[in-house]
């Protein structure tokens, strides 16, 4: 078959499924006139497309939509499920829950007690955060860049740290006014990981393509972790408004661009 | 410089992106506990995909339990909705994976129901749009499965090469070349039957 015949059928193809642009359907015209083979395909294709057509939608069971419903499980908001969705049994079974945590709490202290008689200096405090069994693969954050907040409406300070290609942000807030905070960053790049909220409800909490926003009342931590692509160095441009006003603008993550690493 | 651990990072994959896209929107609010907004997907897409997995299946109840499982799936799953992708074609994507399940536990289509449908060599214009559906719908059980699910999306679901594509996730000239290889089997079989 040569390549023009190839071509051509591919634009009766085309033609059938509304896929051919004038341009190509005015070719496609051209070529059928002088090739009776192509008109016959054309046809057939056509019939076969009409028969298509006229089979009728299969109508769904009546009960379906309502036996759907009825059977999806309760669900807490997605932010709260993130938080717990990580291993199923955690969720559904406190008392394996409690039970793990208790084993693990033995572990670390026995642990803890023999490297206290071993050696009474204590060990570094990231030492014993977490348990002994996942320490091993565990990431570590680093801090690599700071912002302080000093204004007569806001306090606080937000802390960059790295691990690999994630970046979390601790933001330590204090306003008397709930104050809005706004992470841009390329979202072509790096998408959120998780965000977790200290002290009460989640009041607010948005995310879009390349913008994460919340809302931080009283005395708050935030923390909010993103993941990037790999060996991808997020810029974040920090907005900070109390009352609906820009009150801070700032970025992070520019000094570990440059390589910095402080 | 101080190292920091951060116990939750053992624990929490979720890579959320947004766009303005109205099943998107819909994904998001199911993600935050709403199930209107789950439900308003469900209407969009039961419908569609009851269609589909029936057109592969060709069985009422394996169809009505695709379609089940999808939703549920979706539903339990949507933390793990990249949002990067259009809704529609994971949901199509998790509907033919169930589809592929399903069909592998069941028999597979015999050659004596085919012959319980047999159309006698009628012409389809003096077929009943019933009797033409059933002999349209042996004709597809007779092509192999990713011939017949392009039959499906394109026919049937009205999806673009393009759509396919994202759902199959194969290129578009993949798509173009299963879809003109499946026609030129289906056309074969419904022509011995004398339909065409």
């Amino acid at each position: 078959m040569s390549e023009s015949r190839v071509k051509y059928l591919e634009l009766i193809h085309a033609e059938i499924d509304g896929e051919a642009s004038d341009k190509e359907l005015a070719a496609l015209q051209e070529y059928l006139a002088s090739d009776h083979e192509a008109q016959k395909l054309r046809a057939a294709l056509a019939k076969l497309n009409n028969v298509l057509n006229q089979v009728e939608e299969v109508e769904t069971p009546a009960d379906l939509h309502t036996s759907i419903l009825t059977a999806l499980p309760p669900r807490r908001p997605a932010l709260e499920i993130v938080a717990q969705n990580s291993s199923p049994w955690r969720l559904r079974i406190p008392f394996i829950r409690y039970g793990y945590t208790l084993a693990a709490g033995l572990l670390l202290g026995a642990v803890l007690t023999g490297v206290a008689l071993k050696n009474l200096s204590p060990p570094e405090k990231s030492d014993i955060y977490g348990t002994l069994a996942v320490r091993e693969n565990a990431q570590r954050y680093v801090a690599v860049e700071h912002m302080n907040l000093d204004f007569p409406v806001l306090r606080g300070s937000v802390e960059l740290s790295r691990s690999g290609s994630n970046s979390m942000m601790v933001f330590d807030l204090y306003g008397q006014q709930a104050v809005e905070v706004e992470v841009g960053f390329d979202g072509s790049q790096a998408g959120l990981m998780s965000f977790n909220q200290q002290l009460g409800a989640i009041r607010s909490f948005q995310v879009k393509e390349g913008t994460i926003s919340f809302q931080s009342e009283g005395k708050q931590r935030s923390t909010v972790v993103l993941a990037s692509k790999k060996h991808a160095q997020l810029l974040l441009n920090l907005s900070f408004y109390v009352g609906g006003k820009l009150v801070h603008q700032g970025t992070l993550g520019g000094a570990a661009r440059a390589g910095s690493g402080k | 410089m101080r190292a920091t651990y951060c116990p939750h990072q053992l624990f929490f994959w979720c890579v959320v992106f947004m766009d303005d896209n109205e099943d998107l929107r819909l994904v998001s609010e199911s993600r935050q506990g709403s199930r209107d907004s789950f439900e308003r997907l469900l209407l969009r897409y039961e419908k569609p995909i009851f269609n589909a997995a029936y057109r592969i299946l060709r069985d009422y109840e394996d169809a009505r339990d695709v379609t089940q499982n999808v939703f549920l799936k979706a539903f339990q799953n949507l933390e793990h909705f990249n949002a990067k992708h259009r809704f529609f074609s994971w949901i199509y994507r998790i509907a033919l994976n169930e589809s592929i399940n399903l069909s592998k536990s069941r028999r597979r289509f015999d050659a004596a129901e085919d012959a319980r449908i047999e159309v006698r060599n009628t012409p389809e214009n003096l077929l009943s749009r019933k009797e033409l559906g059933e002999v349209v719908q042996a004709a597809l059980m007779s092509l192999e499965f990713e011939h017949r699910v392009v039959i499906v999306l394109r026919h049937f679901n009205h999806r673009s090469y393009q759509q396919m594509g994202e759902i199959l996730e194969i290129p578009e000239k993949t798509v173009k070349s299963r879809l003109f290889t499946a026609r030129a089997l289906l056309r074969e079989i419904l022509s011995g039957k004398g339909v065409l």
